[in-house]
């Protein structure tokens, strides 16, 4: 079933998946960029005094990308699901409902997990290229909830796509909205004092959750309208 | 006889609009069963529960021996299923959609898909966003023959088909079903196209069940008598068990009707219609559905 799914979602996802994948690689090698010209202008140490006492976060322009990135995979991953009720093709399939959901929510974090991986090495690589490892630790615990952001975006608009009432799909909207603008708080070069860097298990616990919020669309789906 | 599907007391509303209240039928095992019935009456209600994607109100509906609802993965693999308008993942072109739906099924038969496919002189490498609605009708009917179910839901075939597309999906079909033993549930609104197909058949009114019988059985007792008279147009009969649906035109009237022609003109004339000439008059299978439902 595994390998079937992802051969149904890749067929449907696949031109989605380097569109998204290119652009997170330009933004991310733009990042390189920009810094390597900035070091090449500016002397090293004014630099990192800027990142360190200034919250000059070089790697800024990657914030939203994530988020938009997770935001359009699942609406090109649904769409086609739900129009015309193609879903219902999906969950005639001889497997469990909810294990077919899962699978296919699944591929689309991986998928997702992927081209956020790629990413997060060349912020990484960049960031030690030019600082010392400190400046990689604050980079790390900066980032970290923007690509959460990535898979809540993900995971709330894929559930709000499923889901039939209108009055609920706003509520998983707003709530998804709201749980994704909580993660773009709090960055600066000193986030190891920030309350992510105290609590990202709990921000990594949320997002988790939302993962769930599928399963409950799901169950609203398949028992109709009422 | 085995009964494959049995419907239960079904009862649906949409909010607070009934769609049907107590809806029970049966499905042999080996026949081909038609709901039929005008828009609105709740023919894809019906097969939203069988196919478990809607919770009746009350009620339930036994599919190969399984609650609807909760079908298991293996009761799920004998069951085709086709959506109203030939939907399939359009995504997909013929070869790729065959090697996605293989692995689900157990008794999954390639032959007869790529049969079809090669009769239609539908290549492999066709996406099925291109299709015509009728090639695409043909990729999902070969779709359920691969699949080689017990129980073939259909819902609304001839969505989109023209006459040639509509006889050769209903030729397969009825060959398919009949060498093989197979259940066929269907509905359409073609209904001239299931005269010689149908084995059984449940006909909807709004809220209601109006016949419910094996379609040779309806063929042969339900009529239409026509006769002249000389009451107004606005003579209003009173419909019952005997004049189950009329016209009323300038000269002449219609009524369609169970009984025989004796109790039919007993009880025009109890209405004070007056008829003259009474005589029964040959009907088509649409004929006789627009007698039992009428006309709007």
């Amino acid at each position: 079933m595994l390998f079937a799914l992802w051969y149904k979602e890749w067929l449907k996802t696949k031109w989605t998946l380097v569109a998204i994948g290119a652009i997170n690689l330009l933004v991310a090698a733009g990042v390189y960029l920009d810094l390597a010209n900035t070091m090449k202008t500016v002397e090293a140490n004014v630099v990192l005094m800027n990142v360190v006492f200034k919250e000059y976060l070089y790697y800024v322009d990657i914030k939203y990308i994530p988020a938009l990135s997770g935001l359009i995979y699942a609406v090109m991953q649904f769409t086609p699901e739900l129009s015309q009720s193609r879903l219902k093709l999906t969950l005639h399939l001889p497997a469990p409902e909810q294990k077919i959901l899962a699978t296919t929510q699944l591929i689309g974090a991986l998928e997702l997990a992927a081209i956020f991986a790629i990413d997060y090495l060349i912020l990484a690589a960049t960031t030690l290229a030019f600082f010392p490892v400190e400046v990689f630790d604050s980079m790390t615990v900066t980032v970290a909830p923007w690509f959460f952001a990535g898979f809540a975006a993900y995971f709330v608009t894929a559930a709000a796509f499923v889901e039939i009432s209108w009055t609920r799909r706003v509520v998983i909207a707003l709530t998804g909205y709201a749980l994704v603008d909580a993660l773009f708080l709090g960055v600066s070069f000193n986030a190891g004092n920030d309350a992510f860097a105290h609590a990202w298990w709990a921000a990594a616990l949320v997002v988790s959750a939302t993962f769930l919020l599928l399963f409950v669309s799901g169950f609203h789906y398949k028992r109709g309208i009422v | 006889m085995e009964t494959v599907v049995e419907a239960i007391d079904l009862t649906h509303y949409y909010g607070k609009k009934l769609v049907y209240e107590n809806l029970n039928f049966k499905i042999k095992k080996g026949s081909i069963f038609g709901l039929l019935g005008k828009n609105g009456t709740g023919k894809t209600t019906t097969i939203n529960i069988l196919n478990g994607y809607l919770r009746p109100k009350s009620g339930r509906c036994l599919m190969l021996g399984e609650d609807s609802y909760n079908l298991s993965p293996d009761t799920k693999s004998r069951v085709g299923f086709l959506i109203e308008g030939h939907i399939q993942y359009q995504f997909m072109n013929v070869v790729q959609i065959e090697k996605f739906y293989r692995r689900f099924y157990p008794r999954w038969k390639r032959a007869p898909y790529f049969e079809l496919m090669s009769k239609m002189a539908i290549s492999e490498s066709q996406q099925i966003s291109k299709m015509s609605c009728g090639q695409r009708s043909q990729v999902a009917l070969g779709l359920i023959l691969a699949q080689d179910p017990d129980l073939l839901i259909l819902d609304d075939y001839s969505m989109g088909l023209d006459a040639g597309y509509r006889r050769l999906f209903l030729d397969y079909l009825d060959e398919y079903a009949r060498s093989e033993g197979k259940t066929i549930f269907v509905t359409s609104h073609i209904i001239q196209d299931l005269e010689d197909f149908l084995d059984d058949c449940v006909i909807m009114g709004y809220n209601e069940v109006l016949v419910d019988m094996p379609l040779k059985e309806f063929r042969e007792t339900f009529k239409r008598y026509d006769f002249e008279h000389d009451a107004s147009p606005e003579t209003p009969l009173k419909k019952s068990d005997v004049l189950l649906n009329y016209e009323w035109l300038k000269t002449r009237g219609v009524v369609y009707s169970f009984a025989e022609r004796a109790a039919v003109e007993k009880a025009l004339a109890e209405s004070g219609a007056k008829p003259r000439n009474v005589r029964e008059v040959p009907m088509s299978l649409e004929d006789a559905f627009i007698g039992v439902t009428g006309k709007y």
